[in-house]
């Protein structure tokens, strides 16, 4: 064989062998790894799930039957902030004044949450 | 959760914590700083233990952007290598039996079995990059667990380590908090991110040679391959001699790259596993290929080399030109693949940001190089070959050859400067990096070594190349046999590069190392400040330095007056920096560009006025005007801290005048009363009170585009909830409300009912009560509705710190998108105008902030 064949046919695999790898292994990480990412928010939407977290009493309004609470991290769901809650019942919110130190619990499908039960700490 | 859960977890904690610990008995007794550096989706805490003999103290550090890293290994890929290693680690341990761990602590065993490595003295430390992920993530788990038993019992949540950290910094423990603020990303790079893993002085020596010979190998082989591809394809008996030697070497040379590689890897498994057996072990070694971005890199390289000494090996008909040009050329493209993704697992792979740019860089810094270091012996072979009385036939192929190398060369010199450059800019950053770290002084003598092989390259260019063409016998041969010879020494003088390059590539980059400041002045233009005459005299004198400039280069273009005129260069440019220098030079002293310890934070600040207090404020002032009781008896009347000279002088001009006094003065040093964190906590107070002082003026209304006081970082708590830090505010204005009721009620009130308004503005309210009351947000009431932040943990600190800048009954701090106090208001609570606020800020928004660089984290 001539020899320049010889080195086009060396190039011809390197560059078959790279693009083949390329695309059996560098595509498919990437298929898999959005494909978890999608079962997960699959997984997670749609689902009633409850979290329990700490925060602090800001504003109640009665009327609304909305409690505005400083809180920490709701995880897979929101980060730390302040923010009004929808009670289950008028109760939760008598339970507690402006300022309180609380563990509430939320449950619901999210977006559609509400706070079940609240306790003072500290 | 029940103790006996959180002690089970702990337990736990501590057993998969080993790999880190690991790893820190190392380097025990040094300065044993690592920890981890996270990505971006999971900002985390980073944790650095200093261990110096018996003492020890834990520090967390927390990262909140995560973002620093440095590492031959992504950090990512180490992250995935450290979870193996501690799930192999368990499972060893589990084959061992546990008792002897539960015994033990846990960092006890593999500490001793070091000992004896980690006690030679006097060798020179080689530093590993990577992330300590995974494994010090439990292992801070552990430790953190260790520390916080009693308070871990009363909280459910025991999320390894973050939350425990940020509940322990929140709870207003200044002295702690000082040193557990976050760390601007140089920082957290050069204390978390590195292992400085002393070795025997047998094992770098190996490791260094092995470096060495791999990288003359593969840069001879790219050199060889491309030599001949440039000297072209000839006829003449003797060239082809030539040219089939040095195929034939560039095979060899392949197999000796090959094997060299083994070495440089099996040193690299022994330093990222932190321990010499390492080396030997086949499963480590396929962990770091397998697992590391330099394990990939290597892998690819390998391939390539093994393909390229197949190929050589071949003899294949080249008789034909296209034949020829193929077998050459293919020789070169693979010499160029094996050599060139070196960048790829190098200082430039852990450059950050623009991680792209640099390896682009350092490619086609290592191709040029291959180039021309490698084509060198080749053709001093070829010249040698041409100029003795036998191959004369191949002379003019020699000849050609020669001039075609030299114009690539010249090419290749400038892409080699340039890019080199570059690097240098991003490795090394500033001259205090240059002169005063290992790094930078490698870098020297590299430019020094190549300064004389560009001389002789010059000298060959311009004399010897143009008589290679000159008559056979008496005028080409002898030039030629010369050129040879020269080319030759040339060719040694690279070798030598390679070296220190090697070195290079296992010493950290100085932008990541405390630089040590050789010589006793500096140049500054803040010496010029408010020195009429000295600035004049240094104007003048740069003037005539440039005229001298300007004469060296009209000297070179102009051949005619070439004397005359470098004469009066050199007159010039003499009396100019004569003139211009000394009015710049001010005292430097070792610790001068080193960088703060302790960043410039509110609880750093607060543990440094009390510092300043007990040991300061009897000479300087209780308010640091230099008028203390004691300071009437000294020589010199103490400094007046407040006065805004400080800028002449650098964090670590203050830091040596601390921790060394000055002589003379009756200025004591403190160094072996306060640790090393404590000058830092007093030196951002003294920052601190300097800045306050010139916060007198500030008013309530901003100047355009006047950034100037930078707000010192804090973190705070509202209830219950995770800590916060005022950095996470960057990108947003921030109101800081210093209020205290029932005086500012008022103007609560106002800003409560306002809130909405504001948030629009994209201004944050952060209210911290002066009285620093826990039950402050009960105490606002709920009418009207309260819901920006008040600080329920931290307001002392803060308020402590910030009361240096204005006191007040009311004190309303704007700070804007950058973190720069621009605004400060003093009132005592009534209600003010709204509208003056919100021009403010509209005011601040309006501004270009594109491109202008968030304030350092530290004094400086």
């Amino acid at each position: 064989m001539r020899a320049w064949k010889a080195v086009l046919l060396i190039n011809v695999a390197l560059v078959v062998g790279v693009g083949w790898g390329y695309a059996f292994w560098g595509l498919r990480i990437g298929r898999l790894e959005r494909q978890l990412a999608e079962a997960k928010a699959a997984a997670e939407s749609g689902i009633e799930r409850q979290w329990t977290v700490d925060g602090v009493v800001r504003a109640i309004f009665p009327e609304l039957g909305v409690l505005v609470l400083t809180h920490g991290e709701i995880p897979g769901f929101m980060p730390a902030m302040t923010m009004g809650f929808r009670v289950a019942s008028p109760k939760i919110q008598e339970a507690v004044s402006v300022g309180d130190a609380v563990r509430f619990t939320l449950r619901g499908v999210p977006p559609n949450v509400a706070v079940t039960t609240i306790e003072k700490i500290k | 959760m029940k103790v006996c859960e959180l002690l089970e977890r702990d337990l736990d904690e501590r057993e998969r914590g080993r790999a880190g610990l690991r790893r820190i008995d190392r380097a025990e007794g040094v300065d044993a700083r690592f920890g981890r550096c996270g990505d971006g989706a999971d900002p985390m805490d980073g944790l650095v233990e200093r261990e110096r003999g018996d003492r020890r103290a834990v520090q967390v550090r927390r990262d909140g952007r995560g973002r620093a890293r440095d590492g031959v290994v992504t950090e990512r890929v180490m992250d995935r290598m450290h979870r193996r290693l501690d799930r192999e680690d368990r499972d060893e341990e589990n084959e061992r039996g546990h008792d002897q761990s539960a015994r033990a602590p846990p960092h006890e065993p593999s500490g001793r079995q070091q000992s004896h490595e980690r006690d030679r003295p006097g060798h020179v430390g080689l530093i590993v990059y990577a992330e300590n992920s995974e494994g010090s993530d439990r292992f801070r788990g552990g430790r953190e667990l260790r520390g916080l038993e009693d308070r871990a019992l009363d909280t459910a949540d025991m999320g390894v380590g973050r939350g425990r950290s940020q509940q322990r910094s929140g709870h207003g423990d200044d002295r702690q908090h000082a040193q557990h603020e976050p760390h601007s990303s140089e920082e957290t790079c050069r204390t978390q991110c590195q292992w400085p893993i002393r070795y025997t002085d047998r094992v770098y020596a190996l490791g260094l040679a092995g470096r060495w010979l791999h990288l003359t190998s593969s840069v001879l082989l790219v050199g060889a391959a491309a030599m001949i591809v440039l000297a072209g394809r000839s006829d003449r008996a003797t060239a082809q001699r030539w040219e089939r030697t040095v195929l034939t070497s560039a095979c060899w040379l392949a197999l000796v790259a090959l094997a060299s590689g083994i070495v440089v890897l099996a040193t690299q498994t022994a330093l990222f596993e932190g321990r010499g057996a390492a080396a030997f072990e086949p499963r480590a070694i396929g962990r770091v290929l397998v697992q590391t971005q330099a394990g990939h890199v290597w892998l690819v390289r390998a391939g390539f080399l093994a393909l390229l000494a197949a190929f050589l090996s071949i003899r294949m008909s080249v008789e034909r030109r296209a034949d020829w040009r193929a077998a050459r050329g293919e020789a070169v493209l693979l010499g160029v693949a094996a050599l060139v993704p070196l960048a790829a697992a190098g200082h430039a792979a852990a450059v950050e940001p623009d991680t792209a740019r640099a390896i682009v860089l350092d490619a086609l810094h290592v191709l040029g190089a291959g180039i021309w270091v490698g084509g060198l012996l080749p053709l001093a072979l070829l010249l040698r070959a041409a100029a003795g009385e036998a191959g004369a036939d191949a002379r003019p192929h020699a000849v050609l050859a020669a001039r075609r190398f030299s114009r690539a060369a010249l090419g290749l010199v400038l892409v080699l400067a340039a890019t080199g450059t570059g690097l240098a800019i991003t490795h090394v950053g500033n001259v205090a990096g240059l002169v005063g770290t290992t790094y930078g002084r490698l870098l020297l003598a590299k430019l020094a070594l190549l300064i004389l092989a560009l001389s002789l390259a010059a000298l060959n260019r311009s004399v010897l190349l143009a008589r290679l063409g000159g008559d056979g016998p008496t005028v080409g041969r002898p030039a030629m046999r010369r050129l040879a010879g020269f080319v030759t020494v040339e060719a040694g003088l690279a070798l030598a590069i390679l070296v220190i390059v090697a070195a290079m590539n296992v010493t950290p980059p100085a932008r990541h190392e405390a630089p040590v400041w050789p010589f006793t002045i500096r140049l500054s233009f803040a010496a010029l400040e408010g020195r009429a005459a000295e600035a004049t005299r240094a104007l003048i004198g740069s003037q005539i330095g440039v005229i001298g400039l300007v004469a060296l280069i009209t000297g070179l273009a102009v051949r005619a007056w070439r004397l005359p005129l470098a004469a009066l260069a050199l007159i010039a440019l003499g009396a100019g920096a004569g003139l211009a220098l000394p009015p710049l030079t001010i005292d430097a002293y070792p610790t001068t560009y080193l960088r703060p310890s302790v960043p410039y934070q509110a609880g750093a600040i607060t543990a440094g006025a009390a510092l300043y207090q007990a040991s300061c404020a009897g000479c300087h002032g209780a308010r640091g005007a230099g008028d203390g009781p004691d300071g009437r008896a000294l020589p010199r009347p103490p400094a007046d801290l407040r006065a805004p000279h400080t800028a002449q002088h650098t964090a670590g001009d203050l830091f040596w005048w601390i921790s060394h006094g000055i002589p003379g003065s009756g200025m004591p040093g403190f160094g072996p009363r306060l640790t090393e964190d404590q000058r830092w906590e007093l030196i951002n107070f003294l920052r601190a009170l300097s800045a306050g002082f010139g916060a007198r003026g500030m008013g309530s209304t901003i100047e355009r585009d006047r950034r100037w006081l930078v707000a010192p970082d804090f973190t705070f708590t509202v209830g219950p909830t995770p800590p916060r830090a005022l950095k996470d505010y960057r990108g947003r204005n921030v109101l800081v409300v210093l209020y205290a009721l029932p005086g500012s009620r008022p103007r609560m009130n106002q800003l409560a009912g306002r809130e909405g308004t504001l948030a629009v503005l994209g201004v944050e309210v952060i209210a911290v009560p002066i009285d620093a009351d826990p039950d402050a947000i009960r105490r606002l009431g709920d009418d009207p509705r309260v819901l920006f932040p008040v600080v329920t943990e931290g307001a002392e600190t803060i308020v402590a710190a910030y009361r240096l800048f204005a006191v007040a009954p009311h004190v309303e701090l704007l700070i804007d998108r950058q973190g720069y106090v621009r605004a400060i208001t003093r009132s005592s609570g009534e209600a003010m105008d709204l509208d003056t606020l919100v021009a403010q800020v509209q005011q601040l928004n309006d501004e270009k902030t594109a491109g202008e660089a968030p304030p350092e984290e530290h004094v400086h």
